[in-house]
């Protein structure tokens, strides 16, 4: 475990992820250019801005998906140039998709289980029928976190968007993760349904005090959910401020222009 | 309203190149000079009328002698022995090189088309050339039959698991990915189960194209009905040839039948 390591934990005190001046392309194009953002231990962002500003990219560059082509990434306490330190991260980390991304023809309670596909015996994470019963316990402790343990049977494409959406967040959290990671999770769910995932979500989050990174088309999702709101747009932060700061407009203004 | 001036339509043969006029002579005066050489000349058609009819009336009626009925019996069981362990050694063998081969999936890279390439050849060799390989390597019989049946499924089910496979959905396993998971875990945890209706759908059509091509297998010595079938028709036993082939058609029959119920059983 990182604990084990002074300066892991040195590291971790001061913050989830520590991105200093990176830059990464994209087909031939400049997509981030010089960028530095922190993640505190236990902070809520949340990353707005313009489609194909580079908010997906800089969620994959966490961890170490998107290889960045300058600058240094420190996630949980390890720089993600070192050996093995990708595996680590990803270990540590839960990711949330914009599509739920979970395996249709696989139950509920499988792909729960998918969570502890980096551990070591990783194929009795395969399917609920190979798993220990000490997974399968911890998965369905997820599943009623979210409020859906009674669902566990079920196959996946039987949920609503919302339901799966609440399932992949027990699949992140079964990780035990010390950073989650969510891009646009309620971009593709109605508002109501948006909006009732990602209070759940930012609930369990601010419970188990982890830090969450978020990107989002919502304004008000990005206010209500975040402590802090970063806005980017053409590869660079160009508006950085706690939640509880913004000005009425200021992040629309983001968009404009 | 302004006049509008409609343009005339472009000319009927506009389309034709020079180049695919010539084609399409060529493959005419192919076709006619092949039409000559290969078809049944109406005399021969009018000679082989009447010879037909009387090897049908020397195939009638069939042979039901109950020996040989138990004879023909046991080589129909061993006829689908050598579809049903053909094919399982065939699916067996196809799923490393669908996953070799599958692409983003396959660990090896651009190597990949070297396993894709084995699929292609064992596809793309004939069964029968399979089988008389087969039996000059190892020998008269049914295992000869059974190699073939499986590099037969090795070409089929290879392809069309490797396809089933690059089609499976992407989100789930760049989910997993994310997770930490191994290229292996991937495919297990997200890529087989997305394939898998059409894994199912494939491998019984393989066993069902397998009980086809074992029945003639034996025609060139690799085991099964065939080899009755050729006796009886090299002896002038056409008695016995018509009841061979009552019971391949049964057999096959039977086997489509029970695909077919499996297929909807599974859906
Ligand atoms: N796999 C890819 N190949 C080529 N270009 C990409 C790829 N992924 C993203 N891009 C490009 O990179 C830019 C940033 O994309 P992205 O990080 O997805 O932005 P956002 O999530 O903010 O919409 C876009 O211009 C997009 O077209
Ligand atoms: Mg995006």
């Amino acid at each position: 475990m990182a604990l084990d390591e002074p300066r892991a934990v040195a590291a971790e005190a001061a913050a989830a992820c520590r991105l200093t001046g990176i830059a990464l392309s994209r087909g031939g194009r400049r997509v981030l250019d010089g960028l530095d953002l922190t993640v505190g231990a236990a902070e809520r962002v949340a990353l707005i801005g313009p489609n194909g500003a580079g908010k997906t990219s800089l969620l994959n560059a966490v961890v170490g998906l998107a290889p960045i082509t300058a600058g240094r990434v420190e996630a949980l306490g390890r720089d993600l140039s070192a050996a093995g330190a990708r595996a680590a991260v990803r270990g540590e980390t839960g990711y949330v998709f914009q599509r739920h991304a979970l395996v249709k023809r696989r139950t509920v309670l499988s792909n729960v289980l998918h969570g502890f596909l980096h551990r070591p015996g990783a194929w009795r994470a395969w399917s609920a029928m190979l798993a220990p019963e000490a997974w399968r316990a911890e998965a369905m402790e997820a599943l009623a976190e979210v409020g859906l343990a009674d669902r566990a049977a079920d196959r996946a494409d039987r949920l609503s968007g919302g339901q799966a959406q609440r399932v992949a967040i027990a699949r992140a959290l079964v990780r035990r993760p010390r950073l989650v990671i969510a891009d646009e999770p309620t971009a593709s769910l109605d508002p109501a349904a948006g909006r009732e995932v990602m209070s759940l979500f930012s609930r369990i989050v601010a419970k188990r005090g982890v830090a969450l990174l978020f990107t989002t088309h919502d304004m008000a999702d990005a206010l209500a959910y975040a402590d802090r709101v970063v806005a980017l747009k053409g590869g660079r932060i160009v508006l950085d401020r706690r939640a509880a700061e913004v000005m009425p407009g200021e992040l629309e203004a983001v968009f404009d222009g | 309203m302004a006049e509008r001036r409609i343009p005339a339509p472009p000319g009927r043969f506009a389309g034709l190149s020079p180049l695919s006029f010539v084609l399409l002579v060529a493959a005419a005066a192919l076709v006619i000079a092949s039409l000559g050489d290969v078809s049944p000349s109406p005399q021969r058609l009018a000679e082989g009328g009447p010879r037909m009819a009387r090897l049908v009336g020397r195939m009638l009626p069939p042979d039901l002698d109950p020996a040989f009925l138990a004879r023909i019996g046991l080589r129909i069981v061993e006829t689908l022995q050598i579809a049903l362990i053909g094919t399982l050694f065939g699916v067996i063998l196809s799923f490393p090189f669908a996953y070799a081969s599958a692409r983003g999936v396959t660990p090896f890279g651009p190597f990949a088309f070297l396993f894709k390439a084995v699929v292609s050849f064992a596809r793309t060799v004939p069964d029968l050339v399979w089988a008389l390989i087969f039996v000059s390597a190892i020998g008269l019989g049914a295992v000869a039959g059974t190699m073939t049946i499986m590099m037969d499924t090795l070409g089929f089910c290879g392809r069309f698991y490797a396809e089933a496979m690059e089609d499976a959905e992407e989100e789930p396993r760049e989910a997993l990915t994310a997770f930490g998971a191994s290229r292996f875990g991937v495919l297990m945890g997200a890529v087989i189960p997305d394939a898998m209706p059409s894994i199912i759908a494939t491998t019984l059509f393989a066993l069902e194209k397998a009980v086809r091509s074992s029945v003639v297998l034996g025609l060139v010595g690799a085991g099964g009905i065939g080899q009755e079938l050729k006796t009886a028709f090299d002896l002038f036993q056409y008695e016995k040839a018509s009841t061979i082939i009552l019971a391949i058609f049964i057999v096959v029959l039977g086997m489509e039948w029970a695909t077919d119920r499996l297929r909807r059983l599974l859906r």
